[in-house]
């Protein structure tokens, strides 16, 4: 497992460099000069940066013309006569960048647990964020700067935290994402879908084609499933190079609604991709020993799930890279940029109020968590950072990222690059209906790719939580036994229990069985690292 | 008639303001859609929150301010009503 960049900035810091390792992509960077310095990693597809002066790059605009290219990076940028050290990332997130600070001196880790074992070395106060917490256990991803502990942020994407080693704080965090200046953009839709769809199918293999030009010799594979957004992704993998590469897919018996193993296996064979299946269904069932093998060092237990057994299996090919079909829906819906980039506190509002009260959620929680959820100071008290990107677009990043890290991979998201979704906002006006019926009515039109067969409604994965109810009842008795959240008033442990015992309840049901899961791995997290404070 | 906002379609925040010209946008829950809310709107929307409920003979004071006649006025209260952005009792 790779080692994590951690790294305690202080005033008698002399040079950065020295505590950013070597990864193997992106590729780290360093110039300096003898008043500044900027190390990191960086990589730009869209061939719009000059790389080999990326310090002038920088210094032209602060970092706004990066942070709004098509490009993956974390620099450090400091200035010896200033003593200013500033800190930016990616307008995707693609690196997990987390931060705490003690008196005279700031952490930054790529790993979460990292900022805990800091806070606790300097024996600091560590206390829940409410807001954090429920934004996880609700798997409500949006931009922030908070994570599931008030002492610890984290850098939101496009953004850059800047601080004075003469008083290190790390309040001063700004988005760099000219959101304004996208918007204003003329925009001129197609009028013929035919046309449309022959020049997305084009841009997509020009955006892959670039990407590959960056890895350079590195191996790669590709993400396959049986439906349209990895499929388009590895059959325009076909199209950018003559180099072999293996397409993985998880599958199991339990979920072919969403993988259909014949559909997948009959569309790598018209293309000749060569395709190789993880079976992953004992993880869908939950039927795997998951008390043995729970990290006290990660919140979200990555390690227990199906994602991780693939993501691992495959790092352990060799692959350095894997293409991966992520935004491949969010795209479809990019016309609606100008209607919703500006309010996407509001539209995180909207979602608590589906799953709290549309779909039930609420039964899981106590009253007084319920109406913080759904309050205006919980809302309020978040910073706006506005996106290019569809929102959760970015969230394998936000999810993965750090197990990215440790396994030393790179996921390369190919719809998730602002030529793609400048060229979608030209979706022809005449095409009605969501996401994935504009997405149907495009690619009905893009001959020779896709079968048939594959233009079915997918189903969800959201079923298979409900095992985790069933089979993992050891689990969630120890965890309930010594619940901290119920101790702190934010589950109803009583409630929750006639919930368990009665199969008709409506936890036996996607989005409870999902929240629920969350919240049994993140009790057992704060027990594990004795957090049983709460900001609230 | 009573008049009052459901919380479940629409949030006010300080960010209408600061980022967004008094502007905002709502949630029709009966066809899944998000409703763009202009200032002349968002002004009657956020008069009726802040004051809880308002009545039918409120509605001139509305008419005197935005320089609406009684029946758009009349349209545009039907409207939130029919999308669940605003309730009767």
């Amino acid at each position: 497992m790779r080692q994590h960049l951690s790294i305690t900035i202080d005033p008698s810091k002399k040079t950065l460099a020295e505590d950013i390792p070597e990864i193997t992509f992106p590729p780290k960077v360093l110039f300096e000069t003898s008043s500044e310095e900027l190390v990191g990693y960086f990589v730009n597809y869209d061939n719009t940066i000059n790389e080999s002066n990326l310090l002038e790059e920088y210094k032209k605009d602060n970092g706004v013309k990066l942070v709004n290219s098509n490009s993956h990076f974390l620099l450090f940028y400091r200035n010896y006569e200033t003593n200013y050290i500033e800190i930016l990332i990616d307008q995707v997130g693609t690196f997990p960048v987390y931060i705490a600070n003690d008196k005279k001196e700031i952490y930054i880790s790529t790993k979460f647990h990292n900022i805990v074992k800091y806070l606790k070395s300097k024996n600091s106060f560590i206390s829940i964020d409410p807001d954090g917490l429920m934004t996880y256990l609700l798997w409500n991803s949006h931009q922030t700067e908070k994570t599931i502990i008030h002492q610890g942020k984290r850098l939101p994407a496009g953004c850059k935290l800047q601080f004075s080693l003469d008083n290190p704080q790390i309040g001063n965090i700004t988005s760099l994402i000219d959101l304004d200046s996208f918007l204003l953009e003329k925009i001129v839709p197609y009028t013929s879908i035919e046309s449309f769809t022959k020049e997305w199918v084009k841009e997509i293999t020009h955006i892959i084609s670039d990407q590959l030009a960056k890895i350079s010799n590195l191996p790669f594979g590709c993400d396959l499933s049986s439906g349209f957004d990895c499929t388009l992704v590895a059959y325009s993998l076909t199209k950018s190079t003559d180099k072999h590469f293996p397409c993985y897919s998880l599958f199991s018996e339990f979920t072919q609604g969403e993988t259909d193993v014949n559909k997948m296996i009959r569309f790598a064979q018209r293309h000749g991709l060569d395709l190789k299946m993880l079976d992953v269904g004992e993880y869908m069932q939950f039927k795997h020993n998951m008390i043995s093998h729970l990290n006290p060092e990660d919140p979200h237990q990555h390690n227990l799930t199906d994602a991780y057994f693939f993501l691992s299996k495959i790092a352990k090919t060799g692959a350095k890279i894997e293409f991966a079909g992520e935004g491949g829906d969010e795209i479809y819906g990019s016309r609606n940029i100008d209607k919703t980039a500006k309010f996407t506190t509001q539209y995180s509002y909207f979602n608590n109020v589906r799953y709290l009260k549309k779909d039930g959620v609420e039964n899981l929680f106590a009253k007084r968590i319920n109406e913080y959820a759904l309050s205006r100071e919980r809302f309020n008290s978040r910073k706006f950072y506005p996106l290019l990107i569809p929102p959760t677009s970015g969230v394998v990043y936000w999810a993965w990222g750090e197990k990215f890290w440790e396994n030393d991979m790179w996921t390369m998201t190919p719809f998730v690059d602002t030529r793609l979704i400048r060229l979608a906002r030209r979706i022809p006006a005449h095409i009605k209906g969501g996401m994935g019926e504009v997405k149907q009515t495009i690619l009905r039109e893009a001959p020779g790719i896709f079968n048939i067969e594959m233009f079915q409604e997918k189903e969800g994965l959201e079923d298979i939580y409900v095992n985790f109810i069933y089979n993992q009842r050891k689990l969630i008795d120890m965890v309930l036994e010594n619940s901290v959240l119920a101790k702190l008033g934010i589950i109803n442990k009583e409630h929750i229990y006639t919930l368990i015992n009665n199969e008709k309840s409506i936890l036996y049901s996607d989005e409870l069985a999902i929240s629920f899961y969350n919240i049994i791995l993140m009790d057992w997290y704060f027990q594990a690292n004795s957090i049983n404070q709460i900001n609230l | 008639m009573q008049y009052k906002i459901n919380p479940n379609s629409i949030i006010f925040l300080d960010i209408d303001r600061k980022i967004n010209n008094s502007t905002t946008i709502a949630y029709d829950w009966m066809t899944d859609d998000v409703i763009k809310i202009n200032a002349k709107a968002y002004r009657l929307l956020h008069d009726i929150w802040q004051r809880k409920s308002i009545s039918e003979t409120d509605f001139k004071n509305y008419l005197e301010k935005d320089f609406m006649t009684q029946k758009s006025f009349q349209n545009l209260i039907n409207d939130f009503v029919r999308r669940g952005i605003i309730l009767e009792f």
